[in-house]
């Protein structure tokens, strides 16, 4: 069923899409068949071969489950949620906070959770201390060496 | 076209520093399960458009030969092949290491991947340029009809439900329509009035979004498995005797063949040409009962073949512009960012960055066999790092390299949907290849079918003219019809065998 839903929903939104292709602008020169043209048969194609799986799922004897559940691991979803979290502030928080904060608080809880303790005090103090010294360089790398704009958060 | 500048693109001292840097972060990446070449090679495509071509061209050949290489490490020491290049590696690696002859099969499989990775190159040298020169007189039509053939000849001969593959396909050819429309340039597609849309989607973005981070998360659910210890006997360089060599040689030579035609088919690569080599050794052998206890032919077999596909695979993707598997889609993206036209044109407009590249595989080989003969133990090293640092440093990576994008954390925004459709894909038998080669392909396609029909006045005059463009359209029409009349005949024999 689940397989069924993820399908659907792209039908779902491939036909939105054709809708939408109707209402490109054309321009009066343009002899190759128009912006529309290429997208609306790239999506009946697709919308054909969402509906033969969606009909091959239902024939089939022996149903598969769909893979979705294995996201919601302890670790694994810790670490999602992490991630998801750490791309919702990075604008806001700015990318030396927001990427410091991500590693620190993701190894230091995978490590805990994998050795069950947080290691002696010169461990932890070396692991974060690297930790940090990698978000410089990463800042620095790409800021500095690339010029590339990378969010600056509240402090800016 | 000067040969002079071509050497100097090479051989020039920063040319060289960056295939080693790639060559050992490929080998890295190649070895560490979970991790692959096309993830390395995402993580540098944000870097790479700020760098001159040929360092660019040299780093990602690096990565390339590298990475397809890398695999055999850990499916020596631990069972577990690094990349799906060095899965039949695992069947007589790992019992050598058992056996206490972890060294030697290391040495054999770093020596293989030299030789096929050696003979590939030069049939890249011969075969790429001499392709590329028949290709030059290609029109639009010509060049729709190839893009289209490899596109589906990928889909379908890939592993996996050809179905799953075309939905999968479709969605990346589907995607490459959003933003500003070609030909025309009047319409802005499908980017519900987002600025940053406009452009449409990056294809970093899109292949760190439904590639590399998924695997990332897929990983993050075992992080909490402690590795285990390995041990390997300690050399100083981990290279063949003449002896061994003058055994091995046949294998060699036919793995390297076997794999360097592998390559050029589109849709197939390291994977099934290193299962293709172990398979037609063993045919070979007159021993064939030995293999999978720890045969010397059953490695020097799947690593010449599977290091072959490299060259194999560049030829169409540089004589032609077509990609045939995720590494050269990811290759022939970065071409795109350094402003350079593939395929044909590429003869033409660029001679010298053809050849470099040419070069550079070339070269790249003979980097990765110095530096793996002498990097081993640390490599099994690498095994033992654990994962609680790798993935979340390898996060930050992937979402810096999509901010420096176009200067906007949107790639991010948008990378993060793609992680969960890429890792729901991968999870339930969808292939995410598809997808990425559909993107890279989708725009070459659509363009030069709407040049095509502009220019002969419809798509029936362009099915109408007598051009390869049309026999590879009708090909490409024809080959999926057989290849599922093909699968509905093999079923029906199966079941009508079992009952």
């Amino acid at each position: 069923m689940g397989e069924i839903i993820f399908l659907a929903m792209f039908f779902v939104i491939s036909i939105y899409l054709y809708s939408l292709a109707g209402t490109f602008r054309v321009s009066k020169m343009d002899a190759s068949g128009g912006a529309a043209m290429f997208p609306r048969v790239v999506i009946v194609l697709l919308c054909v071969c969402l509906v033969i799986r969606i009909i091959q799922i239902i024939m089939q004897k022996e149903k598969k489950k769909f893979v979705w559940k294995e996201l919601l691991e302890p670790a694994r979803l810790f670490f999602v949620l992490c991630l998801v979290i750490y791309v919702v502030v990075l604008k806001t928080l700015g990318y030396i906070p927001a990427t410091g904060l991500f590693l620190l608080v993701v190894v230091n809880r995978l490590y805990y959770l994998q050795k069950r303790n947080h290691g002696g005090k010169q461990e932890i103090l070396i692991r974060n201390g690297l930790l940090i010294a990698f978000v410089i360089v990463m800042h620095f790398m790409f800021a500095g060496v690339l010029s590339v704009n990378l969010p600056k958060g509240f402090l800016a | 076209m000067n040969w002079g500048t071509i050497f100097m693109n090479v051989f020039n001292p920063l040319s060289l520093v960056c295939m080693c840097i790639g060559v050992v972060m490929g080998t890295i990446f190649g070895c560490i399960p979970g991790l692959s070449t096309p993830i390395a090679l995402a993580l540098v495509l944000p870097m790479i458009f700020k760098m001159d071509t040929s360092l660019a061209i040299c780093l990602m050949m690096g990565i390339y030969c590298g990475g397809v290489s890398g695999g055999l490490v850990s499916a020596i020491m631990l069972k577990i092949p690094g990349s799906s290049a060095a899965v039949a590696t695992t069947f007589d690696g790992y019992p050598m290491a058992q056996k206490g002859e972890g060294a030697k099969a290391m040495s054999i499989g770093v020596f293989a991947s030299f030789v096929g990775g050696t003979f590939s190159s030069l049939m890249l040298m011969i075969f790429a340029t001499t392709l590329a020169k028949l290709a030059l007189g290609f029109g639009p039509w010509e060049y729709f009809g190839t893009a289209l053939m490899a596109l589906i000849l990928a889909t379908f001969l890939m592993k996996g439900d050809p179905l799953k593959g075309m939905i999968t396909m479709l969605i990346g050819v589907l995607m490459t329509t959003v933003g500003l429309s070609p030909i025309d340039g009047v319409a802005t597609r499908f980017s519900f009035g987002n600025v940053s849309l406009k452009n449409g989607f990056d294809m970093v973005a899109l292949v760190i979004g439904v590639f590399a981070m998924p695997e990332i998360v897929k990983n993050a659910g075992s992080i909490l498995k402690l590795k285990p210890e390995i041990k390997l006997e300690k050399k100083r360089f981990y290279t063949l005797p003449l002896k061994d060599i003058k055994e091995l040689a046949g294998t060699f030579i036919r793995g390297s063949i076997l794999g360097t035609i592998v390559g050029i088919l589109p849709g197939l690569g390291g994977g099934p040409a290193c299962l293709m080599g172990y398979a037609m050794e063993k045919r070979f052998s007159k021993n064939p009962d030995s293999f999978g206890t720890g045969n010397p032919h059953g490695i020097a077999a799947p690593e010449s073949a599977n290091n072959a596909t490299v060259g194999g695979a560049l030829i169409p993707m540089l004589a032609l512009g077509v990609p045939g598997d995720t590494n050269t889609s990811i290759i022939l993206g970065a071409f795109t960012l350094l402003g350079i036209s593939t395929g044909p044109i590429m003869l033409q407009n660029n001679p010298e960055v053809f050849r470099t590249t040419i070069l550079a595989v070339f070269v790249a080989n003979f980097v990765m066999f110095a530096l793996q003969s002498v990097s081993i133990p640390w490599l099994v090293k690498m095994l033992s790092v654990p994962n609680t640092y790798l993935l979340p440093i390898i996060t930050v990576f992937c979402v810096t390299g999509c901010i420096s994008l176009n200067n906007n954390v949107f790639e991010v925004y948008y990378m993060l949907v793609l992680v969960f459709i890429g890792y729901l894909f991968e999870n339930n038998g969808y292939p995410v290849a598809p997808l990425i080669i559909g993107f890279v392909l989708g725009g070459i396609i659509e363009t030069n079918l709407r040049r095509s029909i502009t220019y002969y006045g419809s798509f029936q005059s362009c099915l109408t003219r007598v051009s390869i463009g049309t026999l590879f359209f009708w090909i490409s029409i024809i080959a999926p019809v057989i290849f599922i009349a093909m699968k509905i005949w093999k079923n029906n024999y199966r079941r009508g065998k079992s009952e």
